[in-house]
């Protein structure tokens, strides 16, 4: 009996340290911006994305698609949000005149995701910049988030009527 | 300790009380679970996954993950004491599938680890113990996930056979509840990191559904049914009787009992609120039929439990799980039986000599004891063979070393003792390899396997 005692005493403090750790109580990863990601992006044409840090859990509101601002030859397109199984990719193109100068992602897949994307978003963009279109190669190992990412970037240039110039 | 069950895998000789169409349900209900699951991951992307071999080895993994989730969720529900479960399989049988399907869980869900470990690595580019850490420290969910492995992995290693048998069975039963928790701590990482929980509404659905019944039912029988029926019948000690050395008879009281859905053959898991050691539940035959405000239990006084039993005093209340067991009127099929006993095991074919309807003749007794004064009920016995025409006979004497279920020296086959047995339901019931002699003696002479009805007991 005084075994058991112990036993059961034992069993609820391991159960309830466990539940101290962080991840315990966490909940769901939900789609968040790709922090992960490196950015180019700065406060003023980023509005949708607000500081999330690594441990985000709440998503931020997607920005919706379209144009975002225009300013002399400097054009910035949202993309649309593109679903993968782990949750919708979405990127913001930076068009300066005729040239692509940055893709940044707006939100990315979080979870297991969260680290292949921060794996295939900067291969990603250096495609899209020397390509400068969204013919873009497939990152092995992140498909879905490669083709939902080449998706939206191809919709964020149909938006912005860029042709690619020979 | 009388009628213990044992949780063991054992092709069971008796089939279903004919013409129930309910063991006809499970197999398909259990595959189609399987499939429904597999059918959600090949349409969450699962099949997807397979073109690269870092992303198919993940894909794979969770496949197993949820295979192994679902088979986990099945054996707890069968060992749930569910009513109409237990009617349809008994207890032993669904205990053997419990353990098949619980052994095939736990292999899945090491794949599952492996898998998922070794698939996320080569994606990231990450050695496998870094990637292991990192799962354990950093996914959501993950470290309790950990620590219910290692739940699932105590409840498993001391299942195997033979570390059971070096275990008592009350802390193989204690150790055992840890499974519930093994459960209830990895169900939180499939819920915040499965990509299949997450993607899809009807997959999530599926999963609650899945979770909260399973929940539910385990709830409602192994706490509620039990404390409801304990509470409404009140069932507390009358009487103590000795009735052989080592053995008493338990005389009870309570309320209702007629609306207590027991017969003849049945067994309740018995906890009497004596002081320490009450938390222990020993499993107990009603040794006759159970009356309007009257049962009666006897027990073999060996081990802590038995000691405790047999100074009850009168007025000391029971609480009870049950009844189980399906060694019952119900499985009769033939118009004469016999019965074959040995030792305690006397007490549930003794309930049912009397419950069951037979002219005289119809019905026989063979029991077996090990010396004359260890006979029971041998007042109770001669007034049923004076009444009802019971043919009762006695197989006293020493243990046979050959295995015989017969007492030493004796060669007799069961057609000889009973003549004509192979038209005759066979009950059988006392310790587990006695009773397997027994109803290898009863197939030798011609009974039918699905005549031989015998429950897995042990003492």
């Amino acid at each position: 009996m005084r075994r058991i005692t112990l036993w059961l005493a034992g069993t609820a403090a391991m159960i309830v340290l466990v539940f101290t750790y962080r991840t315990s109580t966490m909940g769901p990863v939900r789609p968040v911006p790709a922090a992960a990601a490196p950015q180019h992006a700065d406060a003023t044409t980023d509005p949708g994305n607000p500081s999330p840090g690594p441990d985000a859990t709440e998503a931020a509101a997607a920005p919706s698609p379209g144009t975002v601002t225009r300013s002399g030859a400097v054009l910035v397109v949202n993309g649309p949000a593109v679903g993968t199984i782990w949750g919708p990719v979405q990127v913001q193109v930076r068009i300066d005149d005729v040239t692509i100068t940055d893709v940044t992602v707006l939100q990315a897949p979080g979870g297991f995701s969260r680290e292949l994307t921060a794996l295939a978003v900067p291969r990603l963009r250096a495609q899209a910049l020397t390509s400068q279109s969204a013919r873009i190669d497939v990152v092995s190992g992140a498909t879905q988030t490669s083709e939902s990412y080449r998706t939206s970037l191809q919709a964020a240039l149909d938006t912005a009527q860029f042709r690619v110039t020979p | 300790m009388a009628t213990r069950i044992e949780h063991r895998q054992r092709r069971s000789a008796d089939g279903g009380p004919a013409a129930s169409w309910w063991p006809d349900v499970l197999g398909p209900a259990l595959a189609s679970s399987v499939l429904v699951v597999v059918t959600m991951w090949a349409s969450g992307g699962g099949l997807h996954g397979l073109g690269s071999l870092a992303a198919g080895v993940t894909s794979v993994g969770r496949l197993t993950g949820l295979v192994s989730a679902d088979l986990l969720l099945i054996q707890v529900l069968l060992m749930a004491r569910v009513p109409v479960l237990e009617r349809a399989y008994g207890q032993d049988r669904l205990a053997g599938w419990h353990r098949r399907i619980g052994f095939t869980s736990f292999t899945l869900m090491l794949a599952h680890l492996v898998l998922i470990t070794v698939g996320y690595a080569q994606t990231l580019h990450l050695s496998l113990l870094r990637q292991a850490w990192e799962l354990v420290a950093n996914y959501p969910g993950m470290l309790l996930a950990a620590v219910g492995t290692a739940a699932l992995v105590l409840v498993t290693v001391t299942s195997i056979r033979a570390a059971r048998r070096r275990l008592r069975y009350e802390s193989w039963h204690l150790l055992h509840l840890y499974a519930y928790l093994g459960v209830g701590l990895v169900l939180p990482h499939q819920l915040w990191t499965g990509a299949d929980f997450l993607a899809a509404p009807l997959a999530r659905l599926y999963w609650w559904s899945a979770y909260g019944g399973c929940a539910g039912v385990v709830l409602a029988c192994r706490l509620g049914l039990p404390a409801w029926r304990t509470l409404r019948h009140r069932i507390e000690v009358d009487h103590v009787v000795a009735e052989a050395p080592g053995v008493y008879s338990i005389h009870l009281r309570g309320r209702r009992l007629q609306q207590l859905p027991v017969r003849a053959g049945q067994f309740f898991q018995w906890r009497f609120l004596s002081g320490p050691g009450w938390s222990r539940a020993h499993p107990y035959s009603l040794s006759a039929p159970p009356g309007p405000d009257r049962l009666r239990i006897t027990v073999k006084a060996h081990g802590d439990g038995g000691r405790a039993v047999a100074g009850l005093r009168p007025g000391t209340r029971a609480v009870i799980e049950g009844p189980y067991g399906r060694l019952t009127a119900e499985r009769r099929t033939a118009r004469r039986v016999t019965m074959i006993a040995a030792g305690v095991g006397v007490t549930p074919l003794r309930a049912l000599l009397e419950e069951l309807p037979y002219a005289a003749g119809e019905a026989t007794l063979l029991y077996r004891a090990g010396t004359e004064p260890e006979v029971l009920f041998r007042d109770e016995l001669d007034d049923l063979a004076a009444t009802r025409g019971v043919r009762v006979r006695y197989l006293v004497g020493a243990r046979a070393e050959d295995g015989s279920w017969l007492p030493a020296g004796w060669s007799s086959a069961l057609d000889e003792l009973v003549p004509g047995v192979r038209q005759h339901d066979v009950f059988v019931c006392g310790p587990d390899a006695w009773m397997q002699a027994v109803a290898r003696a009863a197939r030798q002479a011609g009974v039918r396997a699905d005549r031989i009805h015998l429950e897995c007991f042990a003492w």
